[in-house]
This record gives C-alpha cells, structure tokens and sequence, in this order.
C-alpha cells in the first residue's frame, strides 16, 4: 500500500493518511527522537531521552516495527570499542522523514504521545 | 674411564653456572626489595632491562618469588610486572582468567528459534546492550550491578523472542505470513 493512501477511522473521525503505514504513538516519538539526532542513536539512548515514554522492555519491538515499515534503519559503528555483539545504531530513513512530515502536517492525533 | 680432565672442565663449567645462578639470585633478592617500594619508571625500566639482559635472571626473580610464596607463570610474571608498575605491590592474585561478556549462548539459543531478521532486530540489540551495561559496570566496579544487568538482560531478550515468535504466529493464525 502506497504510503499515502488514505484510511478512515469511522471510531475516531481521524483521517489516516498512511493506511497501515502510519505511526504509532511510540513509533512517533522514536521517529521525533531520531529526527532530532542525525547521527542516529542506540536504543538505550532512545530509552533515555525520552522521559520514560519509551521503555526498554519494549523499545525493540517498537524500532523493529519502524524497519518493517522502512521508516528506519540501523547499523553498527565498526569504530566502537567494546566487548560482545556490536550495539546497532537507528537513523532515520527518507522514507522516514516523509512519513513524520506528513503525520505532523496532518496533525493527526495518536494516543498518548505527543512532544 | 672419563678423563680427569674432562670432568674438571665439567666441574668448572657447573661451577660457573652456579655462580652465575648465585649471583642472578643475589640480584633478583635486590631488585625484589627494591620493588616493594613503590618503583620508579627509572627503576622499572631498569628492572626490565635486567629480567630480560639473561635467561638466568628470569628464573632467579622466579625463583625469589617462590621463596616468598608467590606461584607464577610466564603470563602471571609480566602481569605482576604491570601491577608493580601501575600499583607499586606484587599481589598474590587469582591468575588471570578471560571474562566473556553475558548473552553468548542466550543468543546462540534464541538464534534457532527466530529468523535472521527477528533475531537480529529484536533480540540482538537487547544482548548488546546488555554486554555494554555489564562490562561498564565491571569496569566501574559495581559487579552487583552488572550481576542485575546481567539477569535483566536475558529476561528481556528471551521475552522479545517470546513476543516475536507470538506475533509471528498471530500474522501466521490471519494469513499474512509473520516472521518468526
């Protein structure tokens, strides 16, 4: 489905704009966070600056939700120097930055987030 | 019949190597004192220099440790050597062991449950998060700390695999195909 492609929520009256592609709330705060960092940031650093909106329990699955949607994506830093499994870094793809673009410009209302 | 000789050289030769070894151990009891004051870099330059100017003085400094109870192995004495340096004693430590970071064989275990890209999104990251807490905490000092992380750490990468693999069998249950 094209990102754009328009949706109804009879429930709500919101129009969404993104179909199935649309943030969610938590989704929509990463994406805010991410935005606001172009060098990208660790999930932990994601877990921190958000004031407690975004848990670690469940940070994961929320930017595992933003690289199936394509919205993100991640990569290690081969420079950092610590023991075990390199920590991905998340960066905002284009596709990303369109998709918060719109939501805000639309102004969309999504429960419980918004900052 | 050995010539007499012969065994007069040999004498004199395992005379000379007693000496030798005598004198290297007189040094080593030296240099042995010496360091328990805290050393110098001068003073710690030169003692390398000494350890490694002959085989002999490597096994007298070996053999002046033994004598005060101190057990060490080639890889024990250079690390004692850097303890001297840095701290200016000789510990009588643990020898020292690799410490691998926590989540190894976690994510070895939960590799065969999930996909590559389940696996990789959303169990991976929480192991490596888990890795850097740990080995920060250690490297801090709070080994309490890192024991916590430690057990938070598997407890959130075994519940992100339990949550992959449900979602995957609800996408599965209404036929869009999940994960897993």
């Amino acid at each position: 489905m094209h990102f754009l492609a328009q949706e109804s929520n009879s429930a709500t009256g919101h129009v969404n704009v993104m179909g199935k592609l649309s943030p969610s709330g938590k989704e929509l705060l990463a994406l805010r966070l991410l935005r606001d960092s172009p060098a990208g940031m660790y999930g932990l650093e994601m877990v921190n600056a958000s004031d407690g909106k975004l848990k670690r329990g469940a940070i994961y699955t929320t930017l595992a939700g933003l690289q199936e949607k394509g919205f993100i994506e991640s990569r290690t830093n081969p420079k950092a120097r610590h023991e075990g499994i390199p920590r991905p870094i998340y960066q905002l793809t284009a596709l990303g930055q369109r998709a918060l673009v719109a939501t805000e410009m639309m102004g969309f209302e999504v429960a419980g987030v918004h900052g | 019949m050995i010539p007499e000789s012969v065994v007069s050289k040999a004498k004199l030769a395992v005379e000379a190597q007693w000496e030798v070894e005598s004198v290297a151990e007189g040094e080593a009891a030296v240099w042995w004192a010496r360091l328990q004051d805290k050393p110098s870099a001068d003073e710690m330059q030169a003692f390398e220099e000494w350890m490694t100017s002959a085989p002999t003085h490597r096994l007298a400094y070996g053999r002046v440790l033994l004598s005060k109870g101190i057990r060490l192995s080639e890889s024990d004495l250079a690390r004692e050597r850097r303890a001297l340096h840095l701290h200016g004693s000789i510990s009588e430590t643990v020898p020292p062991r690799v410490v691998l970071p926590p989540g190894g064989r976690l994510a070895s275990i939960l590799s065969v449950f999930l996909t590559r890209k389940s696996y990789k999104r959303l169990v991976e990251p929480v192991i490596a998060d888990m890795q850097f807490e740990y080995t920060n905490a250690l490297a801090s000092g709070r080994t309490r700390n890192a024991k916590w992380i430690a057990v938070w750490g598997h407890l959130l990468a075994v519940w992100n695999c339990i949550y992959a693999l449900l979602t995957s069998g609800v996408m599965n249950l209404l036929g869009k195909g999940g994960g897993g």
